[in-house]
């Protein structure tokens, strides 16, 4: 069911087959125009998502939390007590990410379509290290 | 010849000065986009809420659109965030009916967009999703019906 928690309690997990389930969740979503409700991707959007998912080498991170935007976007957010990243990936079809740490730190960019490679030392600075 | 480069004209902002910086404005949120944070136990506003790219984040102006809102969006949290708050983000501020949604009373409808001096009607960078996420969060003052 769309917006139904599906966190696992803290820590590291296996996070991906819990990423992609609320990932699937968002098709039961329907099409929505007021600008404020989770509206259902688009399929192109939803093999971004998939896409980049996929392009995150570690197995052990936090499960993220996977919503629906208001205009089909998807967004799939980390939190852990020390930093949190978020890559949103636009209905519009760009993919982009920002993270920040508790020091301050903060990252940011934007994902290029079939080279999601550099993620990865995005995840390792703010949710490995 | 030599080749002349002519620079880029500044397009005019949309932002609105009719928007005061102490005024208030509403986002609504769904219960989709309030989750509980595993590491605190507590919910909070997700950057879903934001990563709008197609047309603006809409926002309300306070006090403008209240029986649209009791009527139609009575389990929505309200996220509250002034006009200042959103420009320092980076943002700007543009009086818009809402195409997709003919509720709204006049003027009360307002779309946020990222500042920007070559297009008017920016779409907001991940940095502008973050920063009203945070606004968000720290200006929730009605939560989402929990079912």
């Amino acid at each position: 069911m769309a917006g139904q928690i599906r966190y696992a309690l803290g820590g590291d997990d296996i996070w991906r087959k819990p990423a992609l389930q609320q990932l699937a969740s968002t098709q039961d979503l329907k099409r929505k125009e007021d600008g404020f409700s989770p509206s259902r991707p688009e399929s192109s959007t939803i093999k971004m998502a998939e896409a980049v998912i996929s392009a995150i080498k570690r197995d052990y991170l936090p499960i993220p939390f996977v919503s629906a935007s208001a205009d089909g976007g998807i967004t799939l957010e980390w939190h852990k007590p020390a930093s949190r990243l978020t890559i949103n990936i636009r209905a519009i079809g760009e993919v982009g990410y920002f993270g920040v740490r508790e020091s301050g730190y903060t990252c940011e960019g934007e994902l290029k379509h079939g080279n999601f490679d550099f993620i990865n030392e995005v995840v390792d600075i703010l949710l490995v290290r | 010849m030599p080749k002349q480069t002519i620079p880029p004209v500044p397009v005019q902002s949309v932002d609105d000065d009719r928007i005061q910086p102490t005024d208030i404005l509403l986002r609504l949120i769904p219960i989709e986009h309030y989750p509980i944070d595993p590491n605190t136990g507590r919910r909070f506003v997700a950057s879903s809420a934001f990563n709008i790219s197609r047309k603006g984040v809409s926002v309300l102006r306070k006090g403008m659109a209240d029986g649209v809102i009791q009527q139609l969006f009575p389990d929505f949290g309200i996220a509250e965030m002034t006009a200042h708050e959103i420009r320092k983000a980076g943002c700007v501020i543009a009086i818009e009916e809402d195409l997709g949604f003919a509720h709204w009373p006049r003027d009360s409808h307002a779309v946020v967009y990222k500042q920007s001096d070559t297009q008017p009607k920016a779409k907001l960078k991940d940095r502008q999703i973050h920063a009203l996420t945070y606004l968000a969060n720290k200006g929730m003052r009605k939560e989402p019906k929990i079912p």
